[in-house]
């Protein structure tokens, strides 16, 4: 597992390092290059996860807020379907 | 071999919350599918299992999400019945909010193949420990933005209302992934039916990464619409009410009561 997440892992597990200075402690001991130690300090996730060739934010929709039978012209079928599904 | 799906929830903060049987499937499966918020938490998964495919890549700005989750539901299936164990690891509760999980899983069951789902801290039970609120005191309801928009809900302002995915309410092109200040506008005349437009709301952010900070900012209803909204922002509406009590089932229980302390006196003793 790459250090730094590695790190990040073990900082979301262990209770020791649920504290301010705790968390600064590890990060300076850790294994990472300095530049991701100062994002993490400054907890810049945006700028960390470009740093890991990655995106903070991705798209993580997963409900939709109309039921696609909703869309249909027998609402009256669908409208049973629907009660039934709950 | 038979193919089997496991849908599991990897919770909501990296490395806080994972289960170690959702780790165990992950870490067992032959191809992993991965539903989740933020990049860095996919790398995490990458690093658990060496075939973690992104379903990111079947969204797209303008493209209907029925779309989009029919397509992830293909994906998932198309190797699970080439004979695989397939993992689909999402955040939070796979079974929350969530419609590519529970379809998968009853697709699969359908099609003779055993799928299980192993639940996840989600983004409510973070949304309690952070906010520091108790729905069993009085009460909580809670709706995706744009269904409550979208349909006549009835809803308890004695109770707490927490709305999903506020940063698309009321998108009915259901390919937007943002919609804006006068969508907003709408869902504030509509809470203001209901409630006063200086009750106090909050907004709620959980910590993806170890390092985030929790969002709760307090705010006047009526300021919703200028505030800083992101995808996964959560809207929490405390109580503007106090419960009502309920007289005419309050005296049927008296009654029953009464009736019950009348049996009592009547058994007579051995």
């Amino acid at each position: 597992m790459s250090n730094i997440i590695q790190l990040l892992e073990r900082m979301g597990q262990d209770a020791a390092l649920q504290t301010e200075d705790s968390i600064l402690q590890t990060i300076d001991e850790s294994q990472i290059s300095s530049e991701q130690k100062e994002l993490l300090k400054s907890r810049k996730g945006d700028e960390l996860a470009e740093s890991l060739k990655t995106s903070k934010d991705i798209i993580c929709f997963l409900i939709p807020a109309k039921d696609e039978d909703d869309e249909s012209e027998n609402s009256e079928e669908s409208d049973e379907k629907s009660a039934v599904n709950q | 071999m038979a193919g089997s799906l496991a849908c599991v929830g990897i919770g909501m903060t990296l490395g806080a919350h994972i289960c170690p049987l959702a780790r165990s499937y992950i870490e067992q499966a032959d191809v992993v599918f991965s539903g989740v918020s933020n990049g860095i938490v996919e790398l995490w998964l990458q690093e658990m299992h060496g075939d973690v495919r992104s379903l990111q890549v079947y969204y797209d700005e303008g493209k209907s999400r029925h779309v989009t989750y029919r397509e992830m539901v293909d994906a998932i299936l198309a190797e699970v019945r080439q004979g695989k164990k397939v993992v689909g690891a999402f955040y939070g509760h796979p079974g929350v909010f969530a419609q590519a999980p529970h379809r998968s899983i009853e697709a699969a069951r359908a099609e003779g193949f055993e799928a299980v789902m192993v639940p996840g801290i989600s983004a409510e039970d973070c949304l309690i420990a952070d906010l520091g609120i108790d729905p069993g005191q009085f009460g909580c309801q809670q709706f995706e933005a744009s269904q409550f928009m979208f349909y006549q809900r009835r809803f308890d302002p004695s109770c707490y209302l927490i709305l999903w995915q506020i940063g698309l309410a009321g998108d009915k092109s259901m390919a937007r992934f943002a919609t804006g200040k006068a969508h907003r506008q709408v869902l504030i005349e509509l809470l203001a039916e209901t409630y006063p437009l200086d009750h106090q709301v909050i907004l709620y952010e959980a910590a993806v990464l170890p390092i985030d900070k929790v969002r709760k900012q307090s705010l006047a209803l009526r300021e919703l619409a200028d505030a800083e909204i992101f995808m996964h922002t959560t809207l929490v509406i405390p109580p503007s009410e106090k419960m009502r009590p309920n007289p005419t089932i309050l005296e049927k229980l008296a009654k029953l009561e009464t009736a019950h302390r009348v049996d009592d006196t009547l058994i007579p003793e051995n």
